[in-house]
């Protein structure tokens, strides 16, 4: 009985839940980003080694955070937390031009895995509060994002640290993982 | 053994896709025009208008009219954003080019923009819808009058039709997809991609490609690509080294995905 009504209470309310993974290179804000979505707040953070997990509660939907590190050494790693992932965010340091090109490379290997083949794309173009940041039309360019062709995708001029741009992003996550996805 | 008899059931009876693309300049109502194409088409329930924000980005909708898929590609119409349209010319069947009937202010830059499309060497031949949206408010204009206005050259050889539309409602959109679809199955184009896709003919040829036996090669490598278990019972009935190979590959691909997780 208390089973009952707590389905008929979560199908009123509709709290869905998603496992988001949070990718990107070291350095591209993702610890940040994670935790200014968590506590509305900038913590100061150091290299991540392993993972973060935090559960984010917004627009009816429970999203379960993982951010991964991002270190060149480490990035085999990911493919561990692949299955039954629904969406991706990909942080890219905006202001980091040199490696753009590591991080399209890094992308589309990623895009490239079946584990994720269902699940959508939002890039989040950070760092955008630094001078020589390039913006979204840019960044698009630059990742070569034209390349999608079989799943939705979005890209948002983020700064983590003013905490803009973020729930943007998430707004665009909710909406689309609630028509359906994919 | 039944991966094997589902990989040819598929084969057969396969349903073309198209691929159509969804353009125009920012706030025309491509979005919602996809959303109410996924409500009117499919059982899923498309996203109400009000929760639409600005597209950065690529949207899809897939939908099943009569006999053939759909997939919609609608993307962001922002100045910016109008740069990556023509990265997905190649493989579009078809456009849909959506303008605000009601903002005679935009008219200008929509037409600028549906020129510079209609330019584009990888477009060529590709049936055009143009849409009229918004007929939901009263000052919109009509689809003859905004084709007068749009004074289009250069079409004749490019099957159109200009459609009053309201995406919001729905009105005049179930036609303009069934105009779009039929257009779409007899099109130079569509044989094109065909061709260069790699199958040969349109879908009523494939029962002779099957009897052939490159077709029986083809199609033998497309049943193990899709069967998701190994099965030995194909490899003693077609004992041949192309089939082994295959096989041979997927567990190579397989192994090396499940190394890294492994090491951890």
């Amino acid at each position: 009985m208390g089973i009952l009504f707590s389905k008929m209470f979560s199908s009123v309310f509709g709290n869905k839940e998603a496992r988001i993974l949070v990718l990107g290179l070291d350095n591209a804000g993702k610890t940040t980003i994670l935790y200014r979505l968590q506590m509305g707040e900038v913590v100061s953070t150091i290299p991540t080694i392993g993972f973060n997990v935090e559960t984010v509660q917004y627009n009816n939907i429970k999203f379960q955070v993982w951010d991964l590190g991002g270190q060149t050494s480490i990035r085999p790693y990911w493919r561990c937390y692949f299955p039954n992932t629904q969406a991706i965010i990909y942080v890219v340091d905006s202001s980091d031009v040199d490696r753009l090109v590591i991080a399209k490379d890094e992308f589309h290997a990623i895009l490239e895995e079946e584990e994720l083949r269902g699940a959508i794309v939002l890039i989040f173009a950070n760092k955008q509060d630094l001078p020589g940041a390039l913006d979204d039309a840019a960044v698009t360019e630059a990742l070569e994002l034209h390349k999608i062709k079989n799943r939705q995708w979005a890209i948002f001029k983020t700064s983590a640290i003013k905490g803009e741009g973020l729930f943007e992003g998430l707004d665009w996550l909710s909406n689309t993982l609630k028509s359906g996805g994919g | 053994m039944f991966s094997l008899f589902y990989g040819l059931w598929k084969y057969i009876f396969s349903k073309t896709e198209f691929h159509v693309l969804i353009l125009g300049i920012d706030k025309a109502g491509k979005t919602t025009l996809l959303e109410k194409l996924k409500s009117v088409h499919s059982n899923l329930e498309g996203l109400p208008p009000d929760r639409i924000i600005p597209t950065v980005g690529l949207n899809i909708g897939r939908i099943e009219v009569a006999n053939s898929k759909l997939v919609f590609w609608d993307l962001g119409g922002q100045p910016g954003l109008r740069s990556i349209w023509e990265k997905y010319y190649e493989e579009a069947h078809a456009v849909i080019y959506v303008i605000d009937a009601a903002c005679p202010s935009r008219f200008e830059d929509a037409k600028s923009a549906l020129e510079k499309v209609l330019r584009h060497d990888d477009l060529q031949g590709a049936p055009l819808l143009i849409l009229a949206n918004k007929q939901d408010l009263t000052d919109a204009a009509s689809a003859e009058e905004l084709a007068r206005y749009l004074d289009l050259k250069k079409l004749d050889e490019r099957v159109y039709i200009f459609e009053a539309v309201s995406a919001y409602d729905g009105m005049g959109i179930k036609e303009s997809v069934e105009w779009l679809v039929e257009v779409m199955e007899r099109s130079k184009r569509t044989e094109m991609l065909r061709a260069r896709a790699g199958v040969t003919g349109p879908v009523k040829r494939k029962w002779g490609l099957v009897s052939t036996w490159r077709g029986l090669q083809k199609f033998m490598s497309a049943c193990i690509l899709t069967s998701s278990e190994q099965d030995d019972l194909q490899l003693w009935l077609f004992p041949s080294p192309m089939v082994a190979v295959l096989i041979g590959k997927k567990d190579q691909m397989r192994k090396k995905k499940c190394q890294v997780c492994a090491e951890e």
